[in-house]
């Protein structure tokens, strides 16, 4: 009774301390996201997997010890694991341990700060990893109750983030994961000297909730975020901040922050005194102090669709603080259509505004594809926030998923267009010419598309000295209107970019250029000579699709040298500091995961058979069940209309169903026929996901969110049911010919997962998210065929 | 031998600093030929100003090893003192000559401002960020900068009293021209703006007054950085 209680208890425990682990990841991928940028989130899930594969090798090689002592071990690694998760943040913040992303590439040192950076964070993973590997080496025959509890708990995790992104904030958050490890301990003290363990971890679990509460850690955003340089303005002060699941929020203030992006140098007047929004530190919007002072886009280019004729019916797509919204409404809309689904960013600024109160504008608290995919309505102007960063970007946006610049959502948006309805979108001007270039060659395939033959009628562009704009209409551009649009340039001293029989002086007769191959690619890439530009170009120009949505991913690795000659090294990186990011960490945690696979190998070799088996069998499920899970929160992105709901929908259900299914595998004989069965149906439903998951959710991205959800749990507690039996199975089938190999194949699989985290990244960069189910698919298959090397 | 030691010490003492003002001064030396020369730039006065500013001086203690080499260096608050070649082409570009009085709108570190002053007769220079134009004023005044005249302010607003101004090089380039620095401009007068990201510094902008009021700007890609033809 007294074993069956303790057990019960250590399901609870090991449940509680899964919540912990995950929601701290979560929260630990926002916090990165703050104080950096948010391409640290792969280098956490890196970080806390290494930490699983690192505990393994650890208890491989100190197993008789670690488990002679698991009765005080368990509840102390639990109690560590909780002070260690504030404490890590805290101390990543410290000056000797502070660092950079936009100086790893300048100075040296900054690699070591990166090192040190991961090192402070892979401790909390790597003793919550020892404690609950070394339940699962304790337990083994126990192993699918305890990965269920274990998947449940991580599940939960997921949700209980979510909770605490809208309630706490982000320095806050690892006091309370830590908090609720502390109190995972409580549920499996020793019974020597319990009183002594029980004040203790109860006093440091109260102390380290106080200090979150009364003391948090400050944030240590990086000098070189928009957040960072605007509170360097002078009287600048953050009126108000909120945290939720779409990000940090925080509306700023200083009479130095104006607005008046691409202004014309013709403009005399003054230029309006704005307040921002930032999320997780980046700007996030002006926001005007009155609807007049909107006009001020009289004098830019994106006022061209103005020029052209008052439209009646607007929609303004991923609105933001609403300012483009604004703008249609001074220049006389009646119905606008205001969608964006932060809440916070566009409440900040409504607040301010009040245009929720009048007629003219809805708002529409959604994703703009979700949006697109359920409305009906036709409209005279679609307009699409500004594209790129004033003077070029570094690339920081590489890895972001741009489903409103995709092929299919230009189509979607050109059928949103009444017949003579326009739509606009301003694109900064960079260089070498990159979002330019792809927003045309995206426009002029979906016109294509649409089977318009001549591209150079329905498509027109202006450009002043640091912004372009481009209108693209169903009807062909009248005379009239093309007039309009030459009188326009000339009295803002604009050129015309794009229009019928424009010659080069009339393309540079205010703002000159040196390098015009910018005509000659924008024309190639109208008149239908696309291929042959994508071929040729340095940077990579196919337009982004939703199986590829890296609108500005422009890097070719084969171009890479060449860039590096032609701009140096340095200045090179900053084309695309993003991808170049992932990649880093796919090296260090490539070369960090073969030391910790190959490692024990080396020390165990005299205790280990079956080495192949073991070490393809995990390999597979490590590398497949991490590539499902990227292509799943991808797919779910666009469908459920937001990458945090998409986060929390993919990791949840795919770690609660695969909980079950491990509960499930208990019931499946153990033998290697067994296993290559379930393996196979898994492989048969990744290869059906690979063809037809995309197709499926296209046909029903227009259902209600109640149903879209019943929809998504489906399409994503199928696959996790059946994926999360293969690791109980074969670590049960391990424990029972070779005990020793178990913490070794648990680390094989962590490890490999830390790999595959990033790969998967780049691989779905390279070659979209269906031949990526595919790969995962291909590794399954590893985990199948390895079972016929099996020599037991 | 005591007496040997101490002449030695005394010896050493007075040397090392004149070594390392030495090396500084090959180094800027190699910094003109190999990174300005070498590239292309040719105006007499600004190769002699690059010749002289002691960058070193005017960049964090951490930096001070990497004040010549060919790249720009964080100086702190997100803010970078551009590299060499790119301070030398901006200078070159708005033809600074003696009797010329330029405004910079983003002082930074201070070694544009100095390398304007060794040419012009006066450089009003205006940084937004008080620590920043704090520690450019204190290391200006050290070097000896008489005629550099720094103000911890918005650049939006320019420099009222003492325009216009021949030329104006704006370090810190924003969404927008301020119309302010537009009038502040003498006619014919011309305006160099850096546009990039951090650490990038791609390409410049270059803003003419003309006589007849209006304007043009001109895209610039630094001889460095050959205009991106491809096949």
């Amino acid at each position: 009774m007294q074993s069956f209680s303790y057990f019960n208890r250590l399901l609870l425990s090991v449940g509680l301390l899964s919540i912990a682990m995950i929601a701290y990841q979560l929260s630990l991928m926002q916090y990165l996201s703050i104080v950096q940028w948010y391409h640290f989130a792969y280098m956490v899930i890196a970080i806390a997997l290494l930490g699983f594969g690192a505990a393994g090798t650890f208890i491989a090689l100190f197993r008789s010890f670690l488990l002679k002592k698991i009765v005080i071990l368990l509840p102390l690694l639990m109690i560590l694991t909780g002070i260690c998760m504030p404490f890590a943040v805290w101390l990543s913040g410290q000056p000797f341990a502070r660092f950079d992303t936009y100086l790893l590439f300048v100075e040296q040192r900054q690699l070591w700060q990166l090192l040190l950076y991961e090192l402070l964070f892979f401790v909390p993973f790597f003793f919550c990893a020892l404690a609950i590997g070394l339940v699962f080496v304790k337990y083994t025959d126990t192993i699918g109750k305890l990965y269920f509890s274990n998947l449940v708990g991580s599940g939960l995790g997921g949700l209980a983030a979510i909770v605490l992104f809208w309630t706490a904030t982000p320095t806050l958050i690892p006091f309370i994961t830590g908090f609720v490890s502390l109190i995972a301990a409580l549920f499996i003290l020793p019974n020597v000297k319990r009183q002594v363990w029980l004040g203790a971890t109860g006093v440091a679990a109260i102390v380290l909730l106080g200090i979150g509460v009364l003391f948090p850690p400050s944030l240590p955003i990086s000098q070189y975020k928009g957040l960072s340089t605007t509170l360097d303005l002078p009287e600048a002060t953050v009126e108000k901040t909120a945290n939720s699941p779409y990000g940090w929020v925080q509306y700023v203030s200083s009479p130095a922050l104006r607005y008046a992006p691409g202004l014309s140098l013709f403009y005399t007047g003054e230029v309006p005194i704005v307040d921002a929004v930032f999320s997780n530190g980046d700007w996030a919007g002006a926001v005007l102090k009155t609807p007049e002072e909107s006009l001020i886009l009289d004098y830019t280019t994106s006022a061209v669709a103005w020029e052209l004729a008052t439209h009646e019916k607007v929609l303004v797509l991923d609105a933001g603080t609403g300012i483009r919204t604004q703008y249609a409404e001074m220049k006389g809309a009646s119905h606008i259509d205001h969608v964006e689904s932060n809440e916070l960013v566009s409440g900040f600024a409504v607040g301010n505004i009040g245009f929720e109160s009048k007629d003219a504008v809805t708002w529409y608290r959604q994703d703009a594809r979700s949006f697109l995919a359920q409305s009906s309505e036709k409209y005279n102007l679609i307009s699409l926030p500004s594209l790129g960063a004033f003077g070029g970007s570094a690339g920081l946006q590489a890895l972001q998923e741009e489903y409103l610049l995709t092929t299919e959502a230009f189509s979607k948006i050109y059928d949103g267009l009444k017949n003579d309805g326009f739509l606009e979108i301003t694109v900064w001007m960079d260089y070498p010419y990159r979002n330019s270039l792809k927003i045309t060659a995206t426009i002029s395939e979906v016109l294509a598309e649409k089977g318009i033959h001549y591209p150079e009628q329905h498509l027109i562009a202006v450009r002043s000295w640091s912004a372009m704009t481009f209108l693209v209409k169903k009807t062909p551009f009248s005379e009239a209107e093309i007039n309009k649009i030459r009188e326009f340039c000339e009295r803002l001293y604009f050129d015309p970019l794009l229009l019928p029989d424009i010659t080069t002086e009339e393309r540079v007769a205010y703002n000159m250029i040196e390098d015009h191959s910018l005509f000659t690619l924008i024309d190639s890439l109208v008149s239908g000579k696309r291929e042959q530009v994508y071929a040729n170009y340095e940077f990579h120009l196919r337009p982004a699709t939703d199986d590829k949505p890296y609108f500005s991913q422009f890097l070719r690795l084969k171009s890479y040298p060449q860039l590096q000659e032609m701009f140096g090294s340095q200045s090179a990186s900053f084309f695309e500091l993003g991808y170049l990011i992932v990649w880093v960490t796919f090296i260090q945690s490539f070369i960090l995961a073969l030391l910790l696979i190959i490692f024990p190998l080396f020390f165990l070799k005299t205790k280990l058979n079956n080495k192949g088996w073991t070490l393809g069998y995990f390999s597979g499920i490590g590398i497949g069940f991490m590539f499902v899970e990227i292509v799943l929160i991808q797919r779910f992105i666009l469908y459920l209309g937001h990458p945090v709901y998409s986060v929390a929908a993919v990791i949840s259900g795919m770690l609660l169903l695969s909980g079950l299914g491990s509960w499930f595998s208990s019931k499946v004989q153990l033998s290697l026929p067994a296993i290559r069965k379930v393996v196979l149906l898994i492989i048969g439903l990744l290869l059906v996901y690979a063809v037809g998951l995309s197709s499926i959710l296209q046909a029903s991205i227009g259902f209600s969110l109640p149903l879209k959800i019943m929809i998504a749990i489906l399409l994503i507690g199928l696959p996790s049911f059946f994926m999360g039996m293969p690791f109980p199975l074969g670590l049960r089938f391990l424990s029972k010919k070779n005990e020793s190999g178990v913490p070794w194949a648990w680390g094989i699989n962590g490890c490999l997962s830390v790999v595959s985290a990033s790969f998967a990244t780049i691989l779905a960069v390279e070659i979209g998210f269906s031949a990526l189910m595919l790969f995962a698919a291909g590794a399954y298959l590893i985990t199948m065929l390895s079972c016929y090397i099996n020599k037991t | 031998m005591k007496t040997s030691l101490y002449l030695l010490g005394f010896i050493l003492a007075f040397s090392t600093p004149v070594t390392a003002q030495d090396n500084f001064q090959r180094e800027r030396q190699q910094m003109v030929n190999q990174q300005l020369v070498a590239r292309g730039i040719k105006d007499k006065a600004t190769l002699d100003a690059m010749r002289t500013v002691e960058r070193h001086k005017l960049v964090p203690q951490a930096q001070v090893r990497h004040a010549y080499e060919d790249r720009p260096l964080p100086i702190g608050h997100g803010q970078t003192i551009s590299q060499p070649y790119i301070v030398a082409y901006m200078t070159e570009i708005i033809n600074p000559r003696p009797g010329m009085k330029v405004l910079e709108i983003g002082t930074g570190s201070g070694y544009q401002a100095a390398v304007l002053a060794e040419i012009v007769d006066e450089v009003y220079t205006i940084e937004i960020v008080n620590a920043l134009a704090e520690s450019a004023k204190n290391s200006l005044r050290e070097m000896g900068y008489t005629n550099i005249h720094v103000k911890a302010a918005d650049g939006y607003y320019g420099w009222e009293e003492h325009a216009p101004f021949d030329a104006i090089v704006v370090t810190a380039a924003s969404e927008f021209i301020p119309p302010p620095l537009i009038a502040q401009l003498k006619e014919g007068g011309k305006m160099i703006i850096p546009v990039g990201a951090p650490f990038t510094n791609q390409n410049l902008m270059l803003v003419e007054k003309e006589k007849d009021g209006k304007w043009k700007t001109q895209n610039l890609f630094p001889v460095r950085f050959v205009p991106f033809t491809r096949n």
